[in-house]
């Protein structure tokens, strides 16, 4: 039983799927992110954990690390390294979401609009979730990438 | 006084008459014949004695050959008696004659006894006579002047007996000289003969050295048999020569020619020579010293057996087991067969020939062994060469296919790599690409700081700030979003959010006095609230802005008036 868990959970169809919907996330994020740079600074801002001066950077960057890395992994290029980026991202975000509940603080996770529902274990949650996928992605992506069209010379080789 | 011119006259006859004879005997016969003559005297004898011989001559007239013959006889004994004292330095005093009487006749006398005057001379130690005259015809006594004439005759007699035996004895000496002459002549000839045959010696030692010496600095076999041959010409006087070199279990056949057309010697075969050899070696014509045996061969028909021309003689030697040869010498200048000397020269120099071929052959053999094997050692070291640079290329190509494998192993892993490029990449064309639309954005915000680039406001402390707000009617703002104001803020204190900073404003700030003291606070790690509204305020006119040095917190610690 375990072993066709585990050959289910393996698999780089799964991985592929993930990779596909964990990419379509962030592009969709980012747009919006990009568009309102102000309104993503004030986010990073409620949240209170950056110091002051890299706030605007923070949020002028970040859209864009989010949508390059995003469509990295969808197109299947250098898959590794931006399931990679994204994985460290998430954990970034995990973190200052249980930092935030911790301290109790009332705002928005801001991952896609400013105005939503303030943050609460779901949110937590949910970036848990997507940080299991990303780790997978990782580890077992293998299938349908661009980049493996350029290696078939060599693959003939 | 006609006398007296008459014996002058005939003592001058006399010595003139005397001069004429050379020999003693010749002389007193003269002398006695004048003598008697001229004295008138019948009978006279003269005796010349010799006493070195002891002997001389007996001249007498008159006498009997018995009387005669008795003085001859007794001639010693009366040189003996009569003469006895006579030495070398009395013959001048006694040069005188000295007339004896006969009377003074010692013992037995020998004289005949008619002799009645005896007259003694010393010609000179060795010689000297006597004189005996008889009687006088007319049997007159002798006078005195008789006496002086005979003595005056003795002394020209003595003066002729003495150039006599002076010519005598030159005679003799002549003779003597003459034959010591030819005896030194012969010793001459002699001398010279061995002269020429020492130097005959000399010179075949040294050419025999020469040879040597010559032969030994060669190190090459063909130089050396054409050397050999040259030497042994010039030593021996040849004109023409050969030397046939047997060698080896084939009978190769070496030559050397000089002046001898080579067809000569194509008879010669290996096994011929070989036997006339053996039959010299057997038959003890061979010499052994040094232990290269040799020998000499000139027998014309052992020759031709042999297949060698018949008028070169010459030497045969045996240098090794498996190499004879022969060397023959024709032509020679001196037309005669070789003199010992010249044989025993060309055996030696064969000899020495001999030992030096064999030298030079081996030391041939050495360098040929020895090219062979450098010869192999170049193939070796070739072949060496060859492997260790075919093993080189081969550890290259191992090299080369090592890599090219792990440069394939790694494209092909790119795929599954997560590189720090990758991160660079992604993360600067991001922010180059975030800073970019950021500046062309209407939206966009500022990436640094404004505040840094504004002065900064007056902080002002909380003991004070409570101070002014109590007395000196200074109004606090709070700066902060309104769910943060909700949540606590300071008593009194005004909600002026920079997102709704007009509307308040607008609301409740309008008519505010600007020189009125305003103290601006809240603050987070992530906004400077309070710069901003400050700012803003500062904008719309208010000079005496001030911010809360320590924010909210520092207000509570101290301890002063939070709401809710």
């Amino acid at each position: 039983m375990s072993s066709r868990l585990r050959s289910v959970l393996t698999s780089p169809w799964l991985a592929l799927a993930f990779r596909l919907y964990i990419g379509g996330i962030f592009v969709y994020a980012s747009i919006y992110k990009i568009n309102y740079p102000a309104e993503f600074a004030e986010t990073i801002a409620s949240y209170q954990i950056t110091p002051y001066f890299a706030v605007n950077l923070m949020a002028v960057v970040l859209p864009w690390i989010e949508l390059i890395s995003g469509v990295l992994l969808i197109l299947g290029i250098r898959t590794r390294s931006a399931a990679a980026i994204l994985l460290a991202l998430l954990a970034l975000f995990t973190l200052a979401i249980a930092i935030t509940l911790a301290r109790g603080v009332p705002i928005g996770c801001g991952c896609f609009h400013t105005i939503e529902d303030p943050i609460s274990w779901k949110t937590l949650v949910r970036d848990l979730i997507w940080l299991a996928m990303a780790s997978q992605v990782f580890l077992y992506d293998k299938i349908l990438r661009l980049e493996g069209k350029f290696l078939l010379k060599i693959k003939e080789l | 006084m006609a006398r007296r011119l008459y014996r002058l006259k005939t003592l001058y006859e006399a010595s003139f008459e005397l001069g004429r004879f050379s020999l003693p005997g010749e002389i007193i016969d003269s002398f006695l014949l004048t003598v008697l003559g001229a004295m008138g005297i019948t009978k006279g004898f003269a005796l010349l004695i010799d006493r070195d011989e002891d002997g001389g001559q007996v001249c007498g007239r008159g006498f009997s050959s018995e009387e005669l013959s008795l003085l001859e006889t007794f001639l010693p004994r009366i040189g003996a008696t009569y003469f006895s004292g006579v030495s070398t330095a009395e013959s001048a005093r006694l040069s005188r004659p000295h007339l004896l009487s006969v009377k003074e006749r010692v013992g037995e006398s020998p004289f005949p006894e008619d002799t009645e005057i005896l007259v003694k001379w010393v010609i000179n130690e060795r010689r000297c006579g006597l004189l005996g005259l008889g009687s006088k015809i007319r049997q007159a006594p002798y006078a005195e002047e008789d006496h002086e004439f005979i003595l005056s005759l003795c002394v020209i007699l003595i003066q002729a007996l003495r150039r006599a035996s002076s010519l005598e004895d030159v005679t003799r000496l002549n003779s003597e000289l003459q034959e010591k002459n030819a005896v030194m002549e012969k010793t001459l000839v002699r001398a010279r003969n061995i002269g020429a045959e020492l130097d005959r010696r000399v010179f075949f030692l040294k050419s025999l050295n020469d040879a040597v010496n010559e032969l030994s600095g060669l190190m090459d076999s063909g130089e050396l048999i054409q050397r050999f041959l040259l030497l042994a010409m010039g030593g021996l006087c040849a004109g023409k020569g050969y030397l046939v070199l047997f060698s080896g279990l084939e009978g190769h056949r070496t030559l050397a020619l000089r002046g001898v057309p080579e067809s000569l010697i194509d008879e010669a075969e290996s096994g011929d020579v070989y036997r006339l050899i053996t039959q010299e070696l057997f038959s003890g014509g061979a010499r052994q010293g040094e232990g290269v045996r040799r020998g000499y061969v000139d027998d014309p028909e052992r020759l031709i057996r042999a297949g060698l021309p018949e008028d070169m003689p010459g030497a045969w030697f045996i240098v090794d087991e498996s190499t004879f040869g022969f060397a023959g010498l024709g032509e020679r200048l001196a037309k005669a067969p070789p003199l010992p000397e010249e044989r025993d020269f060309l055996l030696t120099h064969a000899g020495a020939f001999a030992v030096f071929l064999k030298n030079a052959r081996l030391f041939e053999q050495t360098r040929r062994l020895n090219e062979k094997l450098a010869a192999g050692n170049k193939e070796l070291r070739e072949t060496l060469e060859n492997l260790t640079r075919t093993r080189l290329e081969a550890d290259g190509l191992k090299l080369a296919k090592e890599r090219i494998k792990s440069m394939v192993r790694h494209e092909m892993g790119r795929a599954e790599r997560v590189t720090l490029l990758d991160f660079l990449m992604i993360l600067g064309v991001s922010l180059v690409i975030g800073l970019f639309f950021n500046f062309a954005h209407p939206g966009g915000i500022p990436i640094i700081p404004p505040s840094w680039g504004r002065p900064a406001f007056t902080a002002m402390d909380a003991t004070l700030a409570r101070k002014a707000v109590e007395t000196g009617g200074a109004i606090l703002v709070d700066a902060r979003p309104r769910e943060f104001f909700e949540e606590r803020r300071i008593k009194g204190a005004v909600n002026l959010p920079p997102s709704l900073f007009d509307f308040v404003y607008g609301m409740s700030m309008e008519g505010e006095n600007p020189s009125r003291e305003i103290i601006v606070y809240g603050r987070n790690v992530s906004r400077y609230y309070d710069e901003d509204v400050a700012e803003r305020l500062r904008e719309r006119g208010h000079e005496n802005v001030k911010i809360l040095s320590g924010s909210l917190s520092s207000w509570e610690e101290k301890g002063f008036a939070v709401e809710p």
